[in-house]
């Protein structure tokens, strides 16, 4: 029937062990067992030929496809990116795991914004220029919150579905925890929290409360104030009756409500219509001021 | 600033242990779902979690085989119902593995080959992809997959015979099979 001179039950063992020896996983004595059988069986040795074609012509398919050199570029763009920013923050490897986790979550996901171009949430660099030339006209502290609504927000790609609340905070420290369920409160009912953390962007910390609804991104930012920054060189936006006056300014589409207290700057941005967002930030305002004194004292 | 020159110095040497492997780990990718963009935002990930665990990672093993552990969990959670369509595991029959299989021509196409290739289940495909194509050992694919040595064994085997007959039938449906014909049903 065919032409192995063997016994049929020796090429058939051997031909069991044909593909572990094209893998070079055998042992050393059944390696030159099937070595000592193939030079003296054509039909095993035709069978391993054919094998080892297969294998090869797989192998040289796939790898005639190669990596689109921008691939390269972004990947090292972020890393740098990520570099700097926490390198701004103590080292400590509990954040870092923490980092780790908060990114697993936020990275399993598809991007849940969708922004013109990549670059901006890829290259550092294009992101600073850009953060630059939206708030260049403004006054300089109401770039404060812009420029990390812009970085941390805008330029990150959420997963589509939200963690859950507890993961959304994790990073955020005990002392600002509270102030999550007090912001949640006073918000309109479609918005989430998605995120609440600490990060940093040009050298300055913040905490920052990330907010969705359906099509709007709104982000609460704090930070501690640095000396000789205040809103009084400029003019308030809400009336004289409101306890804590809000200042506004427009960018691109972007709508900044900030406000102050003693210690701390805080700011509503985001992509709502001017209304609305000053609506919004008036609403924080005094609940937001009245924790930040009362962390603060 | 010593922190500063700290990371930095770690993302220099990040990058020159794990920026080799970008290309194998697309091409995978690439393979395992099927769409160029899927691939290049996946390793992107991949990059990503290994760079923000890279002080987890032990100097001196295997980063590669590190790199592709990453891969496969980043690709089984953007696409978990991925695994859900495994196909039926079956032992591997003896009789099948010496049954007559039409030959290949060497003369393929690499567009022919990947598309043979992505024609076979997942699960098969990933062991080829590992073992064939990245030349890992059985222990390192065991490692990567999650599943027993054994298992990757059969898989292979198996992956392979469905492989092969993918690329005969290529052949047949070209007309190639003529010079086989005296041979069939031995």
């Amino acid at each position: 029937m065919n032409t192995i001179n063997f016994s049929e039950a020796v090429c058939k063992r051997i031909r069991t062990q044909l593909d572990h020896y094209l893998s070079n996983e055998l042992s050393v004595e059944t390696d030159h067992e099937v070595m000592k059988h193939l030079e003296a069986c054509a039909a095993c040795s035709q069978e391993l030929e054919a094998r080892m074609l297969v294998k090869n012509l797989l192998r040289r398919a796939v790898q005639s496809e190669t990596a689109p050199p921008v691939l390269r570029q972004r990947i090292a763009g972020r890393i740098h990116a990520s570099e700097f920013s926490f390198s701004l923050l103590p080292f400590s490897p509990r954040w870092a795991l923490a980092a780790a986790a908060v990114a697993a979550v936020v990275l399993g996901g598809v991007m849940g914004l969708r922004w013109r171009t990549n670059r901006l949430y890829d290259d550092a660099r294009a992101q600073a220029a850009y953060i630059r030339a939206v708030g260049a006209r403004l006054p300089r502290i109401e770039t404060v919150g812009l420029a990390d609504h812009l970085h941390c927000a805008v330029f990150r790609r959420f997963p589509q579905e939200y963690p859950a609340e507890a993961v959304a905070v994790q990073q955020l420290g005990p002392q600002f925890v509270q102030l999550v369920s007090m912001v949640k409160e006073r918000m309109p009912g479609e918005y989430r929290v998605v995120m609440a953390h600490r990060c940093s962007y040009a050298g300055r910390h913040y905490v920052h409360f990330v907010l969705k609804s359906d099509s709007k991104l709104l982000s609460l930012v704090i930070t501690e104030k640095q000396p000789g920054e205040s809103f009084s060189e400029m003019e308030a936006s809400s009336g004289s009756e409101v306890s804590v006056p809000v200042y506004e300014v427009a960018a691109k589409r972007f709508q900044v409500a900030g406000f102050e207290t003693q210690g701390y700057l805080a700011f509503i941005v985001s992509d709502l219509d001017r209304k609305n967002n000053l609506q919004i930030a008036e609403n924080l305002a005094p609940l937001v001021a009245g924790f930040l004194n009362s962390i603060n004292g | 600033m010593i922190v500063l020159f700290f990371q930095k110095a770690r993302s220099e040497e990040f990058e020159a242990v794990a920026l080799p492997h970008l290309n194998d780990l697309f091409r995978a990718a690439r393979r395992l779902l099927g769409e160029q963009a899927a691939a290049e935002d996946v390793v992107q990930e991949v990059y990503l979690q290994a760079w923000k665990s890279f002080h987890r990672f032990e100097r001196g093993t295997n980063c590669r085989a590190w790199l592709f552990t990453i891969l496969f969990n980043t690709v089984h959670h953007y696409r978990r119902k991925w695994l859900g369509s495994m196909a039926s595991e079956g032992d591997e029959d003896l009789e099948e593995l010496l049954q007559y299989t039409p030959p290949v021509p060497e003369t393929l196409m690499d567009e022919e080959v990947l598309a043979a290739l992505d024609r076979i289940p997942p699960d098969f495909r990933a062991v080829l992809l590992l073992a064939d194509v990245e030349e890992f050992s059985y222990k390192e694919v065991a490692g990567i997959l999650k599943i027993p040595v054994g298992t990757v064994m059969s898989r292979l085997s198996r992956a392979r015979k469905l492989l092969r007959d993918e690329l005969a039938a290529v052949a047949q449906s070209y007309g190639i099979k003529k010079a086989s014909q005296g041979r069939q049903e031995a």
